[in-house]
């Protein structure tokens, strides 16, 4: 009996320590901008999901691709029809970990190395995203910058306008994560 | 006549390309629902809510959960009662305030994330260029 309940407090204990680890947003910020000599194209996804477990340096990100938004209707359009196919790849995620994280204290912006694997467009990639992570007292900030290539992700862009579209889209992201209460 | 043709189809495409979006405020919703509802249906079946949902205009109702700013304006609002299941908006323009307790919010269905294998339990149904309407 004794022994039930010493296993059944060890184990209330980790799923407690578990969800006091975790960082959360559901208003994770994406941008990606496109720039050739004829045009600038870039979209902004306001509603990006992002989870960091302090236990484990493990991270996640997802994004549905028809909440990034363009100035341009037809260029929305074009993006999610004819690029990202987006009725049949809906999301881009993102699942990894932080390099060395335990290592670390983030007091103040600090460079770190995201490794793992980035999905879109129905393929999958192990990625290496370079970024800054800094904790402070509501939670911890969020940085990156780093290039996609299209053609990596099967990703075609038809001839007429290959000249509008750069063969490498920086990606921006810019996230605050705060607890997560459960 | 192949000439003439270029003449109106080139700047009409060109004019086209330059449109920015419709007026959601003036566009009728395909449905109405609470909040609550919208959630529950995709994460009971996340494909049958979606074929119904996504790219339709919906009307939401529901309690202010947060307001989100970006660069100092509000960019949108969460409608929920619960930290898991959400219907996240971003705003068409900026609204000039967001009314107190319950609001109705117009907007495009855009998609549901969550990921029953994700660290994060829940799920957020997205709506963009959404106006408050309070059934007005």
């Amino acid at each position: 009996m004794k022994k039930t309940l010493i296993i059944i407090a060890a184990m209330a204990a980790c799923f407690g320590a578990d969800a006091q680890g975790k960082y959360f947003t559901r208003d994770g910020h994406i941008k990606f901008f496109s720039s050739t000599p004829i045009e600038d194209i870039e979209a902004d996804n306001h509603k990006v999901t992002v989870v960091l477990d302090e236990a484990t340096g493990k991270l996640e990100f997802a994004a549905v691709i028809k909440s990034f938004e363009f100035e341009k209707a037809l260029m929305q359009e074009h993006f999610n029809e004819n690029y990202m196919e987006s009725k049949t790849y809906p999301k881009a995620t993102f699942k990894g970990e932080v390099k060395d994280f335990a290592d670390q204290s983030f007091d103040s912006d600090t460079e770190v190395l995201a490794v793992g694997q980035l999905s879109m467009h129905g393929v999958t990639n192990d990625v290496e995203i370079p970024g800054t992570i800094k904790k402070g007292s509501e939670g911890y900030t969020l940085t990156s910058k780093f290039m996609v290539k299209p053609e990596d992700y099967k990703i075609e862009i038809p001839n007429t306008v290959r000249d509008k579209i750069a063969k490498e889209v920086e990606v921006t992201v810019d996230c605050n994560l705060a607890p997560l209460k459960k | 006549m192949n000439k003439l043709l270029y003449f109106l189809i080139v700047p009409l495409a060109m004019a086209l390309a330059g449109c920015g979006h419709s007026e959601t405020a003036d566009m009728e919703a395909d449905y109405a629902v609470t909040s609550e509802d919208v959630v529950q249906e995709f994460l009971d079946d996340e494909t049958a809510a979606g074929q119904k949902y996504i790219d339709k205009v919906i009307e939401v109702t529901g309690p202010v959960m947060e307001i989100n700013n970006a660069d100092g304006k509000i960019i949108g609002i969460k409608l929920s009662t619960d930290e898991f299941s959400i219907v996240n908006c971003t705003f068409q323009e900026t609204p000039e305030s967001i009314p107190e307790g319950e609001v109705t919010i117009k907007g495009i269905c855009s998609g549901f994330n969550g990921d029953p294998e994700s660290m994060l339990p829940g799920g957020t149904v997205e709506l963009n260029r959404a106006v408050i309407t309070n059934n007005q």
